[in-house]
């Protein structure tokens, strides 16, 4: 397919947008990308760039934006354009575009909201789909969708979705999704965090009609705002052409990928053993490993380390420590970090153990075994404060886990306030390394965390996230550092 | 589609360059002890039969024979069974008998991935631990190594309960040339199994392939 010169940049830099099927409707499509869009600042944007609302069955303006019957008849600059009218009017959608560039020639990108195209698998669906590319091609026109919930870009001020109550904060996170609804989840429970998460471009994919999941993954692998990058996945015939994407883009920024449809497994015919283990995902499993890329299992994995990958320099090493203040929650944790064939506890020098030694209470567990200590429910915010520098000082730790469940006498915005402190202590000293505290629990520690998560300092919601989390960090560090395909 | 039972597959392999059990496919008693004045006992007697892949439910497989009466005893064994079975005998092979651990070696060609090779547990149970790692093929040594890593059986080959580390560099040598067979060479689905893995070496005792309809016509010569 002819790609234009500028690859996907129309879509997230256009010069003017046009909303077919924008809409008073407040229970329209067409109406929410519209607040979306002004959510966003596409109106504040540098160049000050205009949106064009289309709609022949309305007039006047909304949110003082003006009407206008047909995309031809808009009078200024419409680079990109929002497809939110229903599958049906697909021919009179395509007859204005055509009318539109042959007279201004300018529409570069079209994003196309609505449904009821291939993806339903009727002929009528199809020679919807095949109509729209056809012109499109013809004018070298790009389209993201059909069937897919819009483009979110934070840094450039965009969101062409009708998601409702993202909060377009910009962060280094990218996300490319094959369900708009799982997408959908991602950003709304993003945007419900207090503070809340923020993140750089979204793309909701569909049908994938012409721009496909390799091109998006180049394109963000290329995008210098894009520090990791996160995909939602159901399946993909080419998944060589990914994969080998994938590996180069791996090189400078970890692709982190929840593919769903674990439990499908191979059920065709096959005269072999082998023929008959190879199920679709037994495979995406080693050629994932094979290609240096991420598999999550769960969207909480998947947010976590993504947050972890956006917030957090890459360990140096596979070395680990954990502090804790309880026992339960301390042997819980060891529990998840499991077998240690991808890790190793960080051996402390005897120094930094006479240290503890002296500054923590006097029942703390130190380095029995190495690699953890508990420094006990007696430890006042002060105290935790010391281990985690002492502990992180070390050159032989590369990243470290704490868990404490603040009590009576150690108030949470007390730890909150002095963790932070001290990790902000160290940076100062240039010493940033991966840090996963995990504040237990719910609404009594909230400050705590947000104190942290406002420094920039993720937290975790519970151990075994905290360590799944640390895990792909390890995974990718090493796949970076010795697995250079 | 085509397959090529254990004889023309083993020795397909063979010519690959892949390490294969020390076989001869012999027609009387006689042949098959001139065999065995060559590799010495144990060996195995397999009856052949055409177009038949999954045999070891038949009692057509006689292991761990270690003189000549046990093998006559076989011989006759085996003739009484494939004339149960009411398929024509075609002799019978006779192979060294090898111990060790039972690996399977396996690659096939998948419609969204391409070609792929497989490695894990072996045996007749192979699919029931289904400790197996897959990768896209080919792969290289060091992919092959970290195949292994992943699996159970990793920790079985590096020695497990004070027996020495077997060898896996044998093992790798063959993981690899199958992922460059079934990239290369027109096959459907093709399984080594088992591989036996010693303490010297890593050997194909048994093997299938099942070519692509139009598969490459050499494999049809055998």
């Amino acid at each position: 397919m002819m790609k234009h010169k500028n690859g996907l940049n129309a879509f997230f830099k256009p010069r003017g947008c046009a909303v077919v099927g924008a809409s008073r409707d407040d229970k329209k499509a067409g109406r929410q990308v519209v607040e979306n869009m002004i959510a966003a600042g596409f109106l504040n944007r540098e160049g000050s760039p205009q949106i064009y609302l289309v709609n022949p069955n309305e007039e006047g303006s909304l949110y003082n934006i003006k009407f206008y019957p047909s995309l031809k008849s808009i009078p200024g600059t419409v680079e990109l354009v929002i497809l939110t009218v229903s599958a049906n009017r697909i021919e009179e959608v395509v007859a204005d575009i055509e009318a539109r560039m042959a007279v201004y020639n300018d529409i570069q990108a079209i994003i196309v909201i609505a449904a009821g195209f291939a993806e339903i698998g009727t002929d009528e669906g199809k020679k919807r789909q095949k109509l729209l590319v056809e012109c499109c091609r013809k004018y070298g026109i790009r389209i993201i969708g059909p069937n897919c919930v819009g483009i979110i870009d934070n840094i450039n001020n965009l969101d062409s979705t009708f998601i409702l109550g993202t909060k377009h904060k910009p962060g280094g996170i990218s996300l490319i999704s094959q369900s708009g609804a799982i997408g959908s989840w991602l950003l709304m429970d993003w945007a419900s965090q207090s503070p809340e998460i923020g993140f750089n471009k979204f793309i909701s994919l569909g049908n994938m009609a012409d721009v496909n999941i390799v091109e998006c993954l180049e394109y963000l692998g290329q995008d210098e705002n894009t520090k990791v990058i996160g995909m939602y996945m159901e399946g993909y015939t080419k998944v060589r052409d990914l994969l080998e994407v994938a590996k180069e883009v791996k090189k400078e920024k970890p692709v982190v990928v929840l593919k769903v449809g674990r439990t499908k497994s191979g059920s065709k015919a096959a005269q072999s053993h082998t023929g008959s283990m190879a199920g679709a995902d037994s495979i995406y499993d080693g050629a994932f490993k094979q290609y240096g890329v991420l598999r999550v299992d769960s969207m909480e994995e998947l947010s976590d380390s993504l947050r972890a990958f956006d917030s957090m320099p890459l360990p140096q090493g596979k070395r680990i420590f954990v502090v804790t203040q309880a026992g339960g929650p301390g042997i819980y944790c060891i529990d998840a970090l499991g077998d240690s064939s991808e890790f190793e506890f960080a051996k402390i020098s005897d120094n930094a153990k006479k240290h503890l030694k002296e500054v923590l209470p006097p029942f703390a567990s130190i380095c029995h075994p190495e690699g953890h200590v508990d420094i006990t429910a007696a430890a006042n915010p002060v105290q935790h404060r010391e281990a985690v520098e002492t502990v992180l000082s070390e050159e032989s730790v590369d990243a470290l886990i704490l868990i404490t469940v603040p009590t009576l006498f150690t108030p949470a915005r007390e730890i909150g306030i002095t963790l932070k402190e001290g990790i902000l202590n160290l940076r100062a000293k240039g010493i940033n390394k991966p840090f996963f505290p995990v504040i237990l629990s719910g609404n009594a520690v909230l400050e705590a965390k947000m104190i942290l998560e406002e420094a920039g300092i993720v937290t975790f919601a519970t151990p075994d996230r905290a360590v799944k989390a640390l895990k792909q960090m390890i995974r990718y560090s090493f796949y970076r550092r010795e697995r250079v395909l | 589609m085509k397959g090529l039972a254990e004889y023309q597959a083993l020795t397909y392999l063979k010519e690959y360059g892949i390490n294969v059990v020390p076989m001869k496919l012999v027609a009387d008693m006689e042949e098959a002890l001139n065999f065995v004045e060559e590799v010495a006992y144990p060996v195995v007697l397999k009856g052949v039969v055409r177009d038949l892949y999954h045999k070891s439910e038949l009692g057509i497989v006689k292991i761990n024979i270690n003189n000549d009466e046990m093998l006559k005893k076989a011989w006759g064994e085996i003739e009484q069974s494939v004339n149960k079975t009411g398929m024509k005998s075609e002799g019978m092979l006779i192979q060294k008998m090898v111990h060790g651990v039972e690996v399977i070696v396996g690659a096939s060609y998948e419609e969204q991935f391409g070609p792929v090779v497989m490695v894990g547990i072996g045996g007749i149970y192979t699919e029931i631990f289904r400790d197996v790692a897959f990768r896209l093929a080919p792969v290289t040594l060091d992919e092959a190594y970290h195949m292994l890593k992943e699996l159970r059986l990793y920790k079985i080959l590096k020695g497990a309960r004070g027996q020495g580390q077997l060898c896996i560099d044998g093992l790798l040598d063959i993981v690899v040339k199958v992922s460059n067979l079934i990239t290369n060479e027109g096959i459907k689905e093709i399984d080594l199994n088992p591989v036996i893995v010693t303490l010297q070496d890593a050997i194909v005792v048994d093997a299938l392939i099942i070519q692509t309809a139009n598969g490459d016509g050499r494999l049809c010569k055998y």
